[in-house]
């Protein structure tokens, strides 16, 4: 199993991870604990040095750290860069 | 990322949330205090400062300004003929920091071809660094070589050395046959009187002064008859002379504390300039030591660029007394000096020497008999005039 698979499937619940698929929401991969790329987001939720959170479509990604950065942001992908500790998915309150 | 930093204040992620819905492209994304600071391209920049309108952001565009920058902007869009222009401008440097050509004027008795040799050999030749030529070296090294050569300049006209020889010109004879009387140069007493031509007006055993005649050319014969001869003698007169020199007691000297800092400056085509920012003034008192360091390419091609190491070492007054016996030996050998360099061919017959301390000054006198001969010709004076001088 490749890294980025491995990560993928210990940030997301098996549940989560279908759904998550279904709804177009994808963490695309990881290097090392040192960044995240990020694809099919809605926008930043919240910003700041030890966290960053993504919002989807009914989802959430939070990534959590130390010295965290936006590498690069776009339209729908983003780069997390930085020492990363924990990457959150959360179901958003209807 | 080259582009345009923005500094953001505000509410971050919403300002991040529309600019990405614009379709902005944001790089290195970082939180600073109180808002966040990022990069996009320079075209975004409008979008931005729309997105910012609905979120109540602050951006400030960080402006780019500097000489480094319009050359990069300026390479970057046009970088052939600001690369031919400074391949120009360096070659046109270059070329202009060696001599092209060597120019000697002025050679008459002297063989310019071997003048021109012995100035290559010194280092000034085409292709020479033009700052790297020395004139007092060159001056030192041609100069014995060319004992007809009185004194040569050397200029630097663009990339041309222009070497202008003054030679060496004999003095016009003395008229041999023009009338004339001679004096005495010394003040002593006559101890020989030698005449050549001429009638003598001293004697041996009497005292002269200086300015005095001792032969005329006047000759009176006893016909009555006067004739004007170029009169030629000289006498040996016996002198006495006195000098006097002073020595303080005390002195000061200073002496070194064992504390040195360093200096190092580059010399850029004569310019100093300071490596490190040192003060003026390192210590009130102390002793400098310039070692400089020139790049060269082989033995005789000097760059202009050379590193200059100042070393300053820290010195304290210290007050010292003068031993009479060290008093004694330096003035006795300042004054036997003096007393030599005022009649080197004079024959010595006697000195004496000795010191008074006194006032907190050492007085040396130094006294010389000696033996010397003179004899000046000078214009023949009109009977009854002063030839005294």
């Amino acid at each position: 199993m490749k890294l980025t698979e491995r990560v993928y499937n210990a940030a997301f619940s098996p549940g989560d991870r279908e759904e998550a698929l279904l709804r177009g929401f994808i963490c695309v991969g990881t290097a090392g604990d040192r960044g995240v790329f990020v694809e099919g987001h809605r926008g930043i939720s919240a910003f700041s040095n030890t966290e960053i959170a993504f919002s989807g479509k009914g989802f959430s990604l939070r990534v959590a750290g130390k010295g965290l950065f936006l590498r690069a942001l776009s339209r729908e992908k983003a780069m997390v860069s930085g020492e990363i500790c924990a990457l959150y998915f959360e179901r958003n309150e209807p | 990322m080259k582009g345009v930093k923005v500094f953001l204040s505000g509410d971050v992620p919403r300002l991040l949330r529309k600019s990405a819905d614009r379709g902005v492209c944001l790089y290195g994304v970082r939180e600073t205090d109180g808002g966040a600071e990022f990069r996009c391209a320079r075209k975004d920049v409008f979008t931005l400062m729309r997105a910012r309108r609905s979120c109540g952001c602050t951006l400030y565009f960080q402006k780019e300004r500097g000489l480094f920058h319009f050359a990069g902007k300026i390479l970057k869009k046009r970088p052939v003929l600001p690369s031919i222009f400074i391949l120009l401008l360096s070659a046109l440097f270059i070329s202009g920091a060696f001599y092209q050509s060597v120019e000697v004027d002025g050679c008459v008795k002297t063989d310019e071809k071997s003048f021109r040799e012995a100035l290559s050999d010194a280092g000034v030749r085409p292709g020479a660094p033009i700052k790297s030529v020395r004139v007092q070296k060159v001056r030192a090294a041609v100069m014995p070589l060319f004992p007809t050569v009185a004194y040569f300049t050397l200029n630097a006209e663009g990339t041309r050395a222009r070497v202008t020889v003054y030679e060496r010109r004999e003095a016009p004879p003395p008229e041999r046959d023009a009338p004339c009387d001679v004096i005495s140069g010394l003040t002593g007493v006559v101890c020989a009187v030698r005449v050549k031509r001429g009638e003598a007006q001293v004697s041996v055993g009497q005292t002269v002064e200086r300015g005095d005649i001792i032969a005329t050319g006047r000759v009176v014969y006893k016909t009555g008859e006067t004739e004007l001869l170029p009169a030629s003698a000289e006498i040996d007169v016996r002198t006495w002379s006195v000098l006097r020199g002073l020595l303080p007691a005390e002195y000061t000297s200073f002496e070194r504390t064992g504390r040195s800092r360093c200096a190092y400056s580059l010399i850029l085509f004569g310019k100093r300039i300071s490596l490190f920012p040192i003060e003026s003034c390192v210590y009130k008192w102390y002793h400098k030591k310039e070692e400089v360091y020139a790049l060269t390419l082989g033995k005789n091609a000097a760059l202009p660029v050379s590193l200059s190491k100042e070393t300053y070492f820290e010195t304290a007054p210290r007050k010292k007394r003068v031993s009479k016996d060290a008093a004694k030996e330096i003035l006795k050998a300042s004054l036997s000096a003096r007393s030599y360099a005022a009649a080197p061919d004079a024959e010595t017959l006697n000195t004496g020497f000795y010191v008074l301390s006194r006032r907190g000054v050492y007085e040396g006198v130094f006294t010389a008999e000696r033996l010397e001969t003179t004899g000046i010709q000078t214009e023949m004076k009109e009977i009854g005039t002063d030839n005294k001088r």
